[in-house]
């Protein structure tokens, strides 16, 4: 009877393994790390609280300030010993906060805000790491291969350095899978998507297509009426007045740029900042 | 003042013989070596984090030290029995206090000065930089808040056991630490009982995230104004002498029964 029992117990217990392992639905976990298996989703917090961390390096130590009601003696004591206002590292000591970055990958691979800022800044440096920056791209696709915030960053890093056709290459695969990216804020999302537009029309101008280019920059008018800059631009290639010399003209000037702390520092409510900069750096009229 | 002395060194005696310290020490090296061989992003490594998680490990380390230090004290003397013989001596119950205080807090600042020389030596060799002043005066600062803490440590355990004055020691601490600086914040927009409630939580409380100086220290903001730092210091002593004045509130009179404690 026991050994009924066991046997029917055995063949349901196997069945039912063969049917959860060849199961379309059943998807094994995203981590197999015993990192992963520890924390589980408390990952996605503690790489979230690793990012601030680097975001608090970046403003030396101080973080986001907030509306606070005066305490008297201890609170300027306090004030005294600890810094309020922030100020930003430059140089070399933006490589400062990568550790923290580098730890928020690694405790959570899709958070890719920290990739991008990594790479970011690992190229923005004056001694010019764009292989490092790339490495860090790639490591970003691999783990986030559906996000076009990643091909996006790698198109504005191969422009600034001149890599015109593999740029172009990016933009295009970030164009497809915009659609599809989850999880990035739907006004961010339609900024991007206005961005990618600029850079494929840029790419296209400098091809010596614009009537593809044209095309990409209506279809960024229709997302971002408000764009005069665009709007000149589109009128420009309409009467001729526009030509592939110009386009040539904004990449010389692009490829020169330097990045400044100042610039990217779009988070804080205490000092006033620019997205359209931070997302799309570039600027089409020349100016 | 000799019999002070005395108590003091047989905490440091204890102490040494427990070996604490050493261990505590040796973890603090194993973690500064594992930090120093990890490489970022193939960009090899930074200091300023390993200044950051060193300095916090260093604090840490103090923190746990003064609160069991000071906290195991007076209980493990009623324990053992030990009380006995040395209250039968000529000595005050202030002395006793004293003594055991001045014992836990010398040997934790020695303990300190090493962990936060080891920190600073490990960083300075491997390119960081840090003001050694800003270094100094953290470290005092620091000293002046672990003397509190091992005050407040032996305060709570003339009246509790070991295991519920070091529990009731961290539960301070983490006050401090975690909600007292985030009060200002929760009182925007708060009237009534509530507001009461947490403005007298706030100016109660002792504030040991005062005696706090890494953020200066790892991000080179440079020293804490003299007026302040001479505030800071005297905070320190009066929130020392505050726990050592309950203390001995709750020791002077306190009756001991053989095997009660057992």
């Amino acid at each position: 009877m026991a050994a009924g029992v066991l046997a029917s117990l055995a063949a349901l217990s196997f069945s039912l393994a063969c049917r959860l392992t060849t199961d379309p639905s059943f998807t094994p976990p995203a981590s197999t790390s015993l990192l992963g298996r520890l924390l589980g989703e408390s990952r996605r917090a503690i790489g979230d609280d690793l990012f601030e961390q680097a975001e608090r390096y970046f403003h030396r130590g101080v973080g986001h300030s907030r509306k606070a009601v005066s305490m008297g003696f201890f609170q300027r004591l306090s004030d005294e010993v600890q810094p309020r206002v922030p100020e930003h590292l430059a140089g070399g000591d933006i490589y400062e906060m990568m550790p923290w970055l580098r730890f928020a990958t690694r405790m959570d691979p899709h958070n890719v805000d920290a990739y991008l800022g990594a790479a970011f800044w690992v190229a923005a440096q004056d001694d010019g790491h764009q292989q490092h920056a790339l490495d860090i791209l790639s490591e970003a696709q691999r783990n986030n291969p559906d996000d076009y915030r990643i091909p996006l960053e790698r198109a504005q890093l191969l422009i600034h350095h001149g890599e015109l056709h593999k740029a172009a290459r990016a933009v295009d695969l970030a164009l497809v899978m915009w659609e599809n990216t989850r999880g990035v804020d739907p006004g961010q999302k339609r900024l991007d998507r206005a961005a990618l537009l600029n850079y494929r029309g840029f790419l296209h101008e400098l091809d010596g297509r614009p009537a593809e280019a044209l095309v990409c920059y209506r279809e960024h008018l229709s997302i971002r009426p408000e764009a005069d800059g665009v709007r000149q631009i589109v009128q420009g290639i309409e009467q001729g007045r526009r030509s592939r010399a110009d386009a040539e003209r904004v990449l010389g000037a692009f490829m020169k740029k330097k990045i400044t702390p100042d610039e990217y520092c779009h988070h804080d409510d205490d000092h006033p900042h620019d997205h359209e900069t931070a997302h799309s750096p570039l600027d089409l009229s020349g100016h | 003042m000799r019999r002070v002395l005395t108590i003091a060194v047989t905490v440091w005696r204890e102490l040494l013989r427990r070996k604490e310290i050493y261990v505590l020490l040796i973890m603090l090296a194993a973690m500064l070596y594992a930090l120093l061989s990890v490489n970022i992003f193939g960009l090899g490594t930074t200091a300023r984090y390993i200044m950051d998680l060193g300095l916090l490990m260093a604090c840490f380390f103090t923190l746990v030290l003064t609160v069991t230090i000071s906290s195991r004290q007076l209980p493990d003397e009623e324990k053992m029995g030990t009380i006995y013989p040395l209250l039968a001596k000529p000595l005050t119950r202030v002395e006793l206090l004293l003594g055991k205080w001045l014992g836990a807090w010398s040997i934790i600042s020695c303990a300190s000065a090493v962990f936060y020389l080891l920190v600073a030596l490990v960083v300075r060799a491997y390119g960081g930089s840090f003001e050694w002043r800003t270094l100094a005066q953290g470290w005092v600062v620091h000293l002046s808040g672990l003397g509190a803490l091992a005050a407040m440590g032996i305060a709570f355990s003339t009246r509790m056991t070991y295991g519920a004055a070091a529990s009731m020691s961290y539960v301070v601490i983490a006050s401090s630490f975690c909600m007292l600086p985030r009060i200002p914040e929760m009182l925007v927009g708060l009237k009534g009982a509530r507001a009461t409630v947490l403005s007298a939580v706030y100016y109660l409380f002792p504030h040991f995230e005062l005696f706090d100086m890494r953020l200066r220290i790892v991000h080179e903001w440079g020293m804490v104004p003299w007026t302040s730092f001479t505030i800071l210091l005297s905070y320190g002593a009066v929130l020392t002498a505050l726990f050592l004045f309950v203390s001995w509130l709750g020791y002077r009179r306190k009756h001991f029964q053989r095997g009660a404690a057992l």
